[in-house]
């Protein structure tokens, strides 16, 4: 029983130390990589990757393509005028109008909504996050599982027009913080509980002596 | 009483003296900041254009830089300092006073120094894997194990021959030294051997390196020095495995010299 105690209360320290370590982790700060705000606008019946470019460059297109590891993540805050999806997609936005290229055997880039669906459909791998946006202001932190390319497309299916205001914060860390901190404050206690029992028989044992 | 409980007996006394508290909590925290704070996925980024097991390569080539010097110096406390001192001490003669056969009480003293260590290493460290890239350590797990069983054998050589010093000296202080320097001459030595392939323009050297450090295989295989380095010599995959096996073929066969001495030669 005693052997057990010892086993199990050392088993307890030791995750105490991982967690200690863990809560180290996830309190050092990211780094900023990157950032940019601006509007992409969204013909009706239509798709559209996130324009870079600033609005009064309206002419020029600068589609959001990086490439993210699971230590880089990209903050989002999107705000719509109409409702609108928006998807994070792990390709690049030259492989989707490629594919899209290929299956309508036109070279033009065809941004008919109804194409993106088509593409959603074949790779259904590729969608990261997806989520829709009704008249609203959304926030959201994505961090890949991978080394990955990633864009971000907005789908309006509707008859109306819609523009979407963006501001995007790129950051690189040691590990993803909420990640890192949730495992531990499930492990700390975890190991307190396994730690309890070897500690109070220390404690007898030196009183005893 | 069977042979189980004495051996039981062995190895517990063996962890108590090799991870006293709070050893084995500062080696838990060490291995599991290293393993965090150095790992490094923006290397996997120019690996985009190659293999998903190249990527899965070289993530966790990254992790396990800082870790594997904290389990070489673990194993180093635990194999030279210990059993030297265990040796010193006349704690090894008690434990021949056990109904247990010699080979049984250096199997436990070993499970307790490098055993716990490995233990500890791998979980960490895959299990950090896991949180940080669940999707590369996942479909190319094969890739990972082979990363780890390439770079964890010359940490297992070094362990191999301090295990025999320290048997044949009968004390764990030169043995110590002669690990350290172990572990950093490997750097030296494939630095030359680098430098001999390219002006030989023979991949020689580099394959004897490998034989006994079959990381280098595995980097060269998948290409980790680019450019005109991965010109020097490219082996296949099953040569790699081959390089891995021979060299666990030496790490085992001097563990079993250090066994026939302990069991046969050995007079305490």
């Amino acid at each position: 029983m005693k052997r057990w105690k010892t086993i199990l209360g050392r088993g307890g320290t030791t995750l105490i130390a991982i967690s200690l370590a863990l809560f180290l982790v996830s309190f050092i700060p990211p780094q900023p990589m990157g950032s940019g705000d601006g509007i992409t606008e969204v013909s009706a019946r239509t798709f559209s990757p996130l324009n870079r470019a600033p609005h009064f460059f309206a002419p020029i297109i600068s589609y959001y393509d990086t490439v993210l590891t699971p230590q880089q993540g990209v903050e989002l805050e999107l705000t719509a005028n109409g409702t609108i999806t928006v998807y994070i997609l792990e390709v690049n936005t030259q492989t989707i109008f490629n594919w899209i290229s290929e299956q309508q055997q036109v070279p033009a880039r065809d941004l008919n909504v109804t194409r993106l669906e088509e593409f959603l459909e074949a790779n259904p791998n590729a969608i990261g996050w997806q989520h829709e946006i009704n008249k609203e202001t959304i926030e959201h932190t994505y961090i890949p599982t991978k080394v990955t390319n990633v864009t971000i497309v907005y789908s309006n299916p509707s008859s109306e027009n819609i523009g979407v205001n963006h501001s995007y914060r790129e950051k690189s860390f040691i590990a993803p913080g909420n990640k890192v901190l949730n495992i531990a404050l499930w492990t700390a206690p975890i190991g307190i509980i396994l730690t309890i029992p070897w500690l109070l028989n220390r404690w007898k044992q030196r009183k005893q002596k | 009483m069977g042979k189980g409980k004495p051996f039981l007996e062995v190895l517990s006394s063996a962890i108590h003296e090799d991870f006293r508290f709070p050893f084995l909590e500062l080696f838990a925290f060490l291995y599991a900041l290293g393993t965090f704070v150095l790992a490094n996925f923006t290397v996997g980024i120019y690996s985009q254009t190659t293999t998903n097991e190249a990527v899965a390569y070289t993530v966790t080539t990254s992790l396990i830089g800082g870790s594997l010097f904290v389990f070489i110096i673990l194993v180093l406390k635990n194999v030279a300092y210990g059993l030297g001192s265990d040796l010193e001490k006349g704690i090894i003669q008690t434990y021949f006073s056990y109904p247990l056969r010699r080979r049984g009480i250096l199997t436990a003293k070993l499970l307790s120094a490098l055993g716990v260590s490995l233990l500890l290493f791998l979980g960490i460290q895959i299990s950090a894997l896991y949180i940080l890239a669940p999707d590369i350590v996942l479909p190319q797990f094969g890739t990972v194990i082979l990363t780890y069983a390439a770079n964890l054998s010359y940490p297992l050589l070094i362990s191999a021959i301090m295990l025999l010093m320290t048997l044949i000296l009968r004390r764990g202080g030169i043995a110590l030294v002669v690990g350290i320097v172990l572990y950093f001459a490997m750097s030296i030595i494939s630095g030359i051997a680098f430098v001999v392939a390219l002006a030989t323009e023979s991949p020689l050297a580099l394959q004897i390196v490998s034989v006994i450090a079959p990381s280098y295989a595995l980097q060269y295989h998948y290409g980790g020095l680019s450019g005109i380095f991965s010109v020097t010599w490219a082996p296949t995959l099953s040569e790699t495995l081959l390089y891995i096996g021979a060299s666990y073929v030496i790490v085992a066969s001097l563990f079993v010299l250090g066994y026939i001495y302990f069991s046969r030669r050995l007079n305490l």
